[in-house]
């Protein structure tokens, strides 16, 4: 299994004035989320990490509730490659952000759950032998698996572009 | 409607392209009274210029006329249209708020008065609503003749929801108020809405209609259980003995395996309405994007549906014209066309059954199908809501196995 990667959530990203709107739009209103209860409160500090990591930079765009299937996608990022990563958010009980994240895959080339506990042993093996990527965040954000890149459906992954590059301009 | 099995479409926020591609699929449309008043035009010239082409399916209007058996304190612009089309003109009467009405609100003068404009309104719809024949006729893409639209094939009576003895004396005298209404040769139709299975039988049993239009508030077929639905078979069953052909306002595929029991066809909306509720919920909006899978007889998620057809493309593989075996990755037209292929093809292979061929037939499916599921060894995730997807078949089951002890 990959090693966990742990960075300061309260660390600022040093180049966030170099952002793309939705990006940095993304974490002016996340940043308001993180006094509020619920899964929300996680998103800022998951977001400056993967700045941070440089897994979203300069080109990158960012949108929240992306419409997608008869459901929604709590944050779907694009990187400067045109790669599509969905991140299912969920404080416990894990197994519907699982299902929810499985379903990301056909359509996204990275699938992430967002915990805000360590998922059971089984799902951690589950999310590896899936290629699901799980981030705990609690107080600090850690990547507890890796995400294996995906190979989506290029319809689908062509059609969640579209679609979250719309909601990231509604961001801004 | 009453050939077995008729299969009836729900206008609603279908496009005419839809509507032509299903052509051929349906055998039948019924027209909300609420959008029939309330988009006049709009609906009038699409309707009638379906009607107009050669195969055109016949239609009827559905006068929605529960709505004001409850208070309304805030009706929306189609209740209001309403209102005023059966009222003449003076919506209030028909519109009551805050107090809910009572049966008693319902005068002689008003029952003659709702009938009379229901008639007058079915009756010269082909003449009155055809402003926009022209624009919905080009959309066709087929020569079509204003002259040849066609008014609708009946008139379903303005009814109620037998709430109580006085709500059901009211819905009879609607209906005998209509059918006096209607000149001679116009066939007048009533629906016998009940709010349980349970009371169905004695509605029907009550009167000697050859042919009628049932209703069942909340009947979710997917979630009631077994009782119900053999209450809801039984019924059809008992009326179908004594001469009575039964065709259901809303159904989904269970009302298909009903016509063991005698029932003659079902309507549902395209891509939704297998049931409905009274009083109504509120809700507004087009369908959802939902696959309707033909081997588990219900609409599931499109993620779930391409999660199962990636490990065993047989387990939500079609083979409609839309779908042609392929993924079940569709966009949103052709999700609701498939829909109404696969009700299509439910309909001809089971529509024709009895008792004990359809109950066979649906164990056999079951078991072959949690067979598939379980050689897939799926991630527990997607073992969840497929256990939610496969549950109503043991309902199902043993509503036949109810049915089959009383034959």
């Amino acid at each position: 299994m990959s090693a966990a990667v742990s960075i300061n959530a309260a660390t600022k990203p040093a180049d966030a004035a170099g952002l793309l709107p939705s990006v940095s739009e993304a974490i002016e209103l996340a940043e308001r989320w993180e006094t509020m209860p619920g899964e929300r409160r996680m998103v800022a500090s998951l977001l400056r990490w993967l700045i941070s990591a440089r897994w979203l930079g300069s080109a990158s765009r960012a949108a929240f509730e992306v419409p997608w299937r008869g459901r929604r996608i709590d944050l779907v990022t694009i990187n400067s490659k045109g790669w599509v990563s969905a991140f299912e958010f969920k404080l416990g009980g894990t197994a519907r952000a699982f299902e929810q994240a499985l379903y990301n895959s056909a359509s996204a080339h990275r699938s992430f759950i967002v915990s805000g506990g360590n998922p059971t042993p089984e799902y951690r093996a589950l999310a590896h032998a899936q290629g699901l990527g799980v981030f705990v965040v609690n107080g600090s954000v850690r990547l507890l698996e890796r995400p294996v890149l995906q190979h989506p459906r290029p319809d689908l992954a062509s059609a969640l572009r579209k679609r979250a590059l719309v909601a990231a301009a509604g961001n801004v | 409607m009453f050939e077995r099995f008729s299969h009836y479409l729900a206008y609603g926020s279908t496009d005419q392209q839809t509507m032509r591609d299903l052509t051929g699929s349906y055998d039948g449309l019924i027209v909300p009274g609420t959008i029939a008043a309330f988009q006049r035009e709009g609906t009038g010239g699409f309707v009638l210029s379906l009607s107009a082409k050669a195969d055109a399916p016949p239609y009827l209007i559905d006068p929605r006329f529960p709505l004001f058996q409850t208070a309304q304190p805030d009706p929306k612009q189609s209740h209001y249209a309403l209102a005023a089309l059966l009222s003449g003109g003076d919506p209030d009467q028909l519109l009551r708020a805050p107090d809910a009405p009572v049966p008693a609100d319902f005068d002689g003068d008003l029952i003659e008065t709702v009938a009379r404009n229901w008639v007058e309104f079915n009756l010269s719809y082909e003449e009155l609503q055809a402003a926009k024949f022209n624009k919905y006729a080009k959309r066709l893409d087929e020569d079509v003749d204003q002259d040849a639209a066609k008014g609708p094939s009946g008139i379903i009576a303005p009814y109620l929801v037998a709430d109580s003895d006085g709500w059901w004396e009211l819905a009879k005298r609607l209906y005998e108020a209509t059918a006096a209404a209607a000149p001679q040769g116009v066939d007048v139709f009533r629906v016998v809405a009940s709010p349980s299975a349970a009371n169905l039988g004695l509605l029907l049993a009550d009167i000697d209609d050859p042919r009628l239009i049932v209703w069942v508030s909340d009947l979710k077929e997917l979630e009631v259980q077994p009782s119900r639905l053999a209450d809801y078979g039984r019924a059809i069953a008992a009326a179908t003995e004594g001469g009575k052909d039964c065709f259901a306002l809303y159904g989904g595929f269970f009302s298909v395996l009903l016509a063991s029991q005698g029932l003659r066809g079902a309507c549902h909306g395209i891509g939704y309405g297998e049931h409905r509720s009274w009083p109504e919920l509120s809700q507004s909006g087009p369908p959802p994007p939902r696959y309707y899978a033909p081997r588990f007889h219900r609409y599931i998620n499109q993620d779930l549906a391409y999660q199962l057809w990636s490990r065993d493309a047989g387990l939500t593989g079609c083979g409609c014209r839309i779908c042609n075996n392929g993924p079940p990755v569709l966009s949103y037209h052709d999700l609701m066309k498939h829909s109404v292929f696969a009700r299509q093809a439910e309909i001809e292979r089971w529509g024709n059954l009895d008792l004990e061929a359809a109950y066979e037939l649906l164990k056999e499916e079951h078991e072959e199908l949690e067979d598939d599921l379980e050689a897939l060894d799926l991630p527990e995730p997607l073992q969840r809501p497929v256990r939610r997807a496969t549950s109503h078949f043991s309902a199902w089951i043993s509503a036949l196995e109810l049915l089959a002890e009383e034959e």
